[in-house]
């Protein structure tokens, strides 16, 4: 799994302790660091290249929590006050929203919610107010915790993350991005995510089986006719798995419907084993996101129809 | 005391005395003290999760800047440094070996956090790996290696007729309990069918949200202790023993307690504590983090098997039960929590015969020990689902095995014990009629039903109580039942308030203080109303006699002819006021009346324990529940449960009791459990251990009590605190069963053990 | 870049102009600094709010905030909430009157919690109440005592409103 190491270490990319320190994750344990404040991206990014140790942080939660465990920071770069990073603006083909905003700010925000809707319901549902009031879209992305939701909407979503560093700017899918190989600098910043301009976009998301399996699905529905229908599957993976649905054109509520175990079986056919742990074994998992992504589209297939 | 039908305060709703400060944040809990020029401490823990330690070296450390002492098993020379209860095997630092990953190995004290966490690190400890004994298979398996090579210390008490109890009966085997009703070799002739079932029960750690937390501060020998235990008292006599110093040199303050479940009864790290402070000449605070309050203590998770003999009638004949309690690395309180676990087994009915044995096993483990329920969770867990599935079994209905089996009121428990003091029928049928549980329903719903029983008031239990009243008629109420959220300082001063006749807002709840308070065992077994609230209805006979007395001599009247009111008293016609009699009695100057009362159960060896129960603790519980027959999940459409408050003292906070111990109680049923894998703990911190959230309510709740009248309290009252915790989960795999033929005899019940439990079921058909 | 910061923040109210560590989070300056010990710390996780208080009117858990990140902000703790120790907060008002507490531990956090809920949606329907009581543990009460005095002080303030 491609942990971004190089935007937020983890660990052993500090010097350990001489003894492990068994069960002290504390506050009291945040290490005294220099704090940098960019008012630029390009400003953090240059601050980057010049600490490459440093650790980037927009809402914090997971840098703060990470930081209990007496990791070694000496600097830390904070991304709150760039107001490019903050922004949601209309952009070419559709809305940018700044890897700063928090998910409130994506659920509420008017832009978001005119473009597409289905979107910002689904965000409207991730963890709980208060972490949403914190919690930015690129901290959930770049942190890459399995248990998060982000990144499984945005492939849903088929959003662009744009990153930029020392080369300049680099567009990618969160498939691309999550997939090993994406050739990205240490300096890298998360800037902002390209959400298609797509106000027909349904979304049916199940997270009824958090940790295990999530599934979420979105199409376009027009006239009638559902098409470019997206599945990504969170919890079951150490990252989501997403794929698109073959369809061999648009299709109505009652083929989709008559359709949706033959769709899901075809789907699921390349289904990479899911992981066992303690939450669930991988066939349960495996199981449960056949039969999440069957009626996800058969609710799909009833919305269409209502 | 005679008990008036109607009362002023008890039963009514009051403002709670702890209110307003808590809900302005002004309550004081140990983790909010401080003292001046106080030291942190810190620990190191063992990697590790059996070793023996071959050397440490802390000369690093020492030299830190910022440090003032390290303290390893060498420090404990000259003390008596084993801790337990009934049997004594927990050091206060590891002594030649390390038992758990997170056994406490060495502390640090500094000036500052940092330092001590920078002196940790420089602690080289030199450990020679052991193989981990992690499960209570490992622990029994032939060869398997020892946790201690050596006898611990017994301190077990005697039991009585029918019951034993035996120290280390075996390799890794800290406790036995056995019971014996009846014969039962002779009762299995009188069985029409026998079933034997074996049930897993899981564990949970206590979760309060106030972490461990003790300072204190030494003057000259003796020493000064804050701690957030419930046991002010318990706590007093280990730090005198371990440090061989004389009750009077020890002085414990309780504050209010930030929950504890179990978790903050009986001795923990107060003597490290001390030991610190002793060591430094210095007051010392230890905190624990949350992650570390996870390796302090953990519930007993437990195989039970049952072997139940019934009649054709579908009367219960006799039960022969195993059953094996994981205790973790050390005693704690596992031997009691194995008694009361064997003992509870048979639940509130007849029976004529038992055979129980119970044991207590050393794991390498996290410490098992006091639990909301202590044992009877486990207990009823197994009980109840077993009778649930004997019914089916029989083609009977569960609810009327149960009632045709039930104990009534006045029944002996097991022939040998106080009598039933709940009507467990009554309250049966009406966790039935509340979830209806004769409603037709459609396909993939289910409804269970399931008792929970425990015995409540403790092990013959003392304890005493003064209530002081002033020139002006304001009242402390002095108690050691410490206010652990549970209410008891509102429902002390409600009974004293009633009992002196005066505005309850007139009394308050005195801090504890070991030098002050007069003497209690500690606030356990849901005992703070019965024992506790006893002494206090004492005392406070008491020092209304003291009182009518003096205005009796004042009014040359006999006292028989007064009438307490409101700080008056009338005779006759005539009311006059206390407070200058009294300001004019003690020279114009204030002065009190104390009274002082006592209540103790008596030890008697003609029962299987040590003493005859105190009173019997219902709790009745339903649940109904819808089933998803292609996922396994499931949803609690329905949640009743209720219990037997006597006579309810105060309705919020029994209620406040009823539902909190359920909603654990279905945390643990559905989702909620410490999880151990081949490395060990994984659930380590609150992000990866699910508890229940406002979320998982489910649809309909309901806490509901009844007031039997027959508890020995004051006013009838029982305690209630422990009781619905106790039949959650059974009530949940019996409702499982009812709506898709399924049974689940291991917790958590999760959607994919249905599933794969309905895949069978598809198979077999 | 700075080893210290200055900041300026409003404490229930009243202006403070400090210099602080980086690493120091908000809880700390609250409790360690100003004394306000009624924001209690429990998972240190950010999981179960305890030490939720409000910044510009969110709720944020003080454990996993550097007080930094609060700079020019307006912070409410719970000692901020009464006007006077006899006038209470109606949240807080109603959490005694529904006995919306045991061991209290978690009161402090919830009663903030609830506060900016209220503040945002005076009539909040019951799905909305429980995400929200949601965002915080309490593991005493089970919940519906808390989500009762949380109606009961949606009704008191639009009945004060509406007066």
């Amino acid at each position: 799994m491609g942990v971004k190491a190089n935007v937020l270490p983890v660990a052993e990319a500090a010097t350990p302790p001489a003894a492990e320190l068994v069960g002290l994750r504390t506050r009291a344990r945040i290490p005294r660091f220099r704090l940098h404040v960019p008012a630029t991206a390009a400003e953090a990014v240059a601050l980057k290249l010049r600490h490459p140790l440093a650790w980037y942080m927009a809402g914090g939660i997971d840098v703060v929590n990470r930081m209990k465990t007496g990791v070694a920071v000496d600097d830390l770069i904070y991304l709150a006050k760039i107001p490019s990073l903050k922004s949601i603006a209309a952009a070419e083909g559709g809305i940018a929203i700044g890897s700063g905003a928090t998910h409130d700010e994506v659920a509420t925000s008017p832009l978001v919610k005119d473009g597409c809707g289905g979107l910002a319901a689904v965000w409207a549902r991730i963890a709980n107010p208060r972490i949403r009031f914190k919690g930015t879209v690129g901290g959930n992305i770049m942190a890459a915790e399995p248990g998060y939701e982000a990144a499984a909407l945005l492939a849903a979503a088929d959003a662009r993350l744009r990153f930029v560093g020392a080369a300049g700017a680099t567009s990618l899918s969160v498939d691309q991005y999550l997939g090993a190989g994406h050739g990205l600098g240490p300096e890298t910043l998360l800037d902002s995510i390209l959400i298609l301009a797509a106000p027909e976009r349904r979304f049916i998301y199940d997270r009824t089986l958090k940790g295990i399996a999530g599934v979420v699905l979105s199409a376009i529905v027009s006239k009638g006719r559902a098409h470019d229908v997206r599945v990504a599957v969170s919890w079951a993976y150490p990252r989501p798995w997403t794929k698109p649905i073959k369809l061999s054109g648009p299709i109505d509520a009652s083929g989709l419907d008559a359709s949706a175990a033959e769709l899901t079986a075809a789907w699921c056919a390349d289904l990479p084993p899911p992981v066992s742990d303690h939450l669930a074994s991988g066939a349960y998992r495996r199981r449960m996101i056949e039969v999440k992504l069957r009626r996800g589209l058969q609710a799909l297939a009833k919305g269409m129809s209502t | 005391m005679s008990i008036p039908n109607r009362l002023r305060v008890v039963g009514e709703k009051v403002a709670a005395v702890d209110g307003h400060a808590k809900v302005t944040g002004a309550a004081t809990f140990t983790f909010d003290r401080s003292l001046p020029g106080m030291l942190h401490i810190k620990l190191l823990r063992s990697p590790h999760h059996h070793a023996r330690i071959r050397a440490i070296d802390t000369s690093a450390a020492e030299r830190m800047p910022g440090v003032r002492a390290v303290a390893t098993a060498r420090d404990l020379a000259g003390l008596t440094p084993i801790y337990g209860v009934r049997i004594k095997d927990q050091p206060v630092l590891a002594i030649e070996k390390v038992r758990y990953r997170g056994d406490v190995v060495a502390a640090v004290a500094a000036t500052d956090e940092a330092a001590a966490f920078a002196a940790l690190g420089r602690i080289a400890v030199d450990y020679e790996v052991l193989p981990a004994v992690m499960t209570i298979d490992d622990a029994m398996a032939p060869g398997a290696p020892l946790l201690f090579d050596k006898p611990s210390i017994n301190a077990l008490r005697p039991h009585g007729t029918g019951g034993e109890g035996i120290a280390e009966p075996g390799p890794n085997l800290l406790y036995q309990f056995n019971h014996d009703v009846g014969d039962i070799d002779a009762a299995w002739a009188q069985c029409a069918h026998v079933f034997e079932d074996t049930f897993e029960f899981s564990r949970m750690t206590p979760f309060q949200m106030e972490p461990f937390v003790a300072l204190a501060r030494p003057e000259g020998d003796a020493i000064e202790l804050w701690t957030c235990s419930q046991d002010p008292f318990l706590i007093r006599q280990d730090v005198a023993n371990i440090f061989g110093l004389s009750d009077h040199q020890v002085r414990v303050h309780a504050s209010f307690v930030g929950g504890g479940y179990g978790g903050k009864s009986f001795c923990k790290l107060e003597p490290l504590v001390v030991l610190m402070a002793r060591m430094t000449g210095r007051p010392v605070r230890l905190c624990l983090t949350f992650d570390e309050n996870i390796l302090l203590l953990s519930q007993h998770a437990a195989r039970l098997t049952l072997k139940t003999g019934v009649a054709a009638d579908g009367r219960f004949v006799c039960r022969d039960s195993r059953l094996y309690l994981d205790g973790g690395a050390y005693s704690d309180a596992s031997a009691l929590v194995t008694d009361k676990t064997g003992y509870r087994l048979p639940g509130p009915y007849r029976w004529t015969a038992v055979r129980t044995r119970a044991f207590s096993v050393r794991t390498t483990t996290v410490p098992a020990g006091s639990f909301r329920g202590f044992g009877g969770t486990q207990a009823n867990y197994a009980c109840e689902s077993q009778i649930d599935m004997i019914a089916r079994r029989m083609g009977q209905d569960p609810l009327e095995v149960r009632l045709k089996n039930l104990l009534k009121v006045g029944d002996p428990y097991l022939q040998a014990d106080a009598p039933m003091d709940s009507d467990f029928a009554a309250g049966l049928r009406s966790a039935a009629t509340r979830v209806g549980y004769e409603r037709s329903r459609p396909p993939r719903r289910g409804v269970g039903l399931a008792i929970g029983f425990k015995d409540g008031g403790g092990e013959a239990r003392a304890a005493r109580a003064a209530v002081k009243i002033t020139v002006t008629g304001r009242v402390v109420v002095q108690g050691g039942t410490a206010e652990i959220g549970q209410g008891a300082s509102t429902a002390l001063c409600q009974v004293a308030a009633e009992m002196l006749n005066v505005p309850f807002e007139w009394v308050k709840y005195g801090e504890i203080d070991t030098d002050v308070t007069p003497y209690d065992q500690g606030t356990h077994a849901s005992s703070g109303m019965t024992v506790t609230g006893t002494a206090v209805a004492r005392a406070c006979e008491d020092v209304r006699g003291q009182i009518l007395a003096f205005a009796a001599e004042k009014l040359s009247c006999d006292p028989g002819e007064l009438h307490l009111e409101n700080w008056t008293v009338r005779h006759g016609n005539t009311v006059h006021k206390l407070q200058p009699l009294a300001i004019e009695y003690f020279g114009g100057y204030g002065c009190e009346f104390v009274g002082r009362g006592f209540f103790k159960v008596n030890e008697d060896l003609s029962t299987p324990l040590n003493a005859k129960r105190l009173f019997w603790m219902p709790a009745w519980t339903g649940i109904e529940v819808e089933v998803d027959e292609e996922t396994g999940q499931y949803e609690v459409l329905n949640f009743v449960c209720g219990t037997d408050a006597g006579r309810i003292i105060n309705a919020a906070a029994a209620r406040g009791q009823v539902e909190g111990g359920a909603l654990q109680g279905l945390g643990q049923a559905m989702f909620e459990r410490l999880i151990y894998g081949p490395d060990g703990l994984i659930t380590t911190s609150p992000l990866t251990y699910r508890l229940p959230l406002a979320a998982d309510l489910p649809k309909h709740f309901e806490g509901f009590l009844e007031e039997h009248g027959m508890g020995p309290g004051p006013f009838g009252s029982k305690g209630i605190g422990e009781s619905s915790i106790l039949g959650v989960a059974a009530a949940l795999a019996n409702a499982i069963e009812d709506a898709i033929g399924v049974r689940i005899t291991d917790l958590p019940i999760t959607p994919e053990k249905i599933l794969t439990a309905l895949d069978a079921k598809r198979r077999a058909a | 870049m700075t080893e210290t910061c200055a900041i300026a923040l409003t404490i229930n109210g009243r202006e403070h102009r400090l210099s602080v560590a980086p690493s120091l989070t908000l809880a700390d300056l609250l409790r360690d600094q100003l004394g306000l010990t009624g924001t209690k710390v429990s998972c240190d996780q950010s999981v179960c709010g305890a030490c939720t208080v409000l910044i510009d009117g969110r709720p944020v858990a003080a454990c996993t905030e550097f007080a930094f990140q609060a700079d020019g902000r307006s912070i409410t703790t719970i000692e901020g909430l009464a006007k006077t120790p006899a006038e209470l907060h109606p949240i807080q008002a109603a959490f005694i009157e529904a006995s919306a507490f045991q061991c209290g531990f978690c009161t402090s956090g919830m009663i903030l919690l609830l506060k900016s809920l209220l503040d945002r949606n005076p009539d909040p329907d019951e799905a909305t109440l429980r995400e929200w009581v949601s965002c915080n543990i309490c593991r005493c009460t089970g919940y519906e005592v808390i989500l009762d005095a949380a109606r009961l002080a949606a009704k008191a303030q639009r009945t004060a409103a509406a007066s």
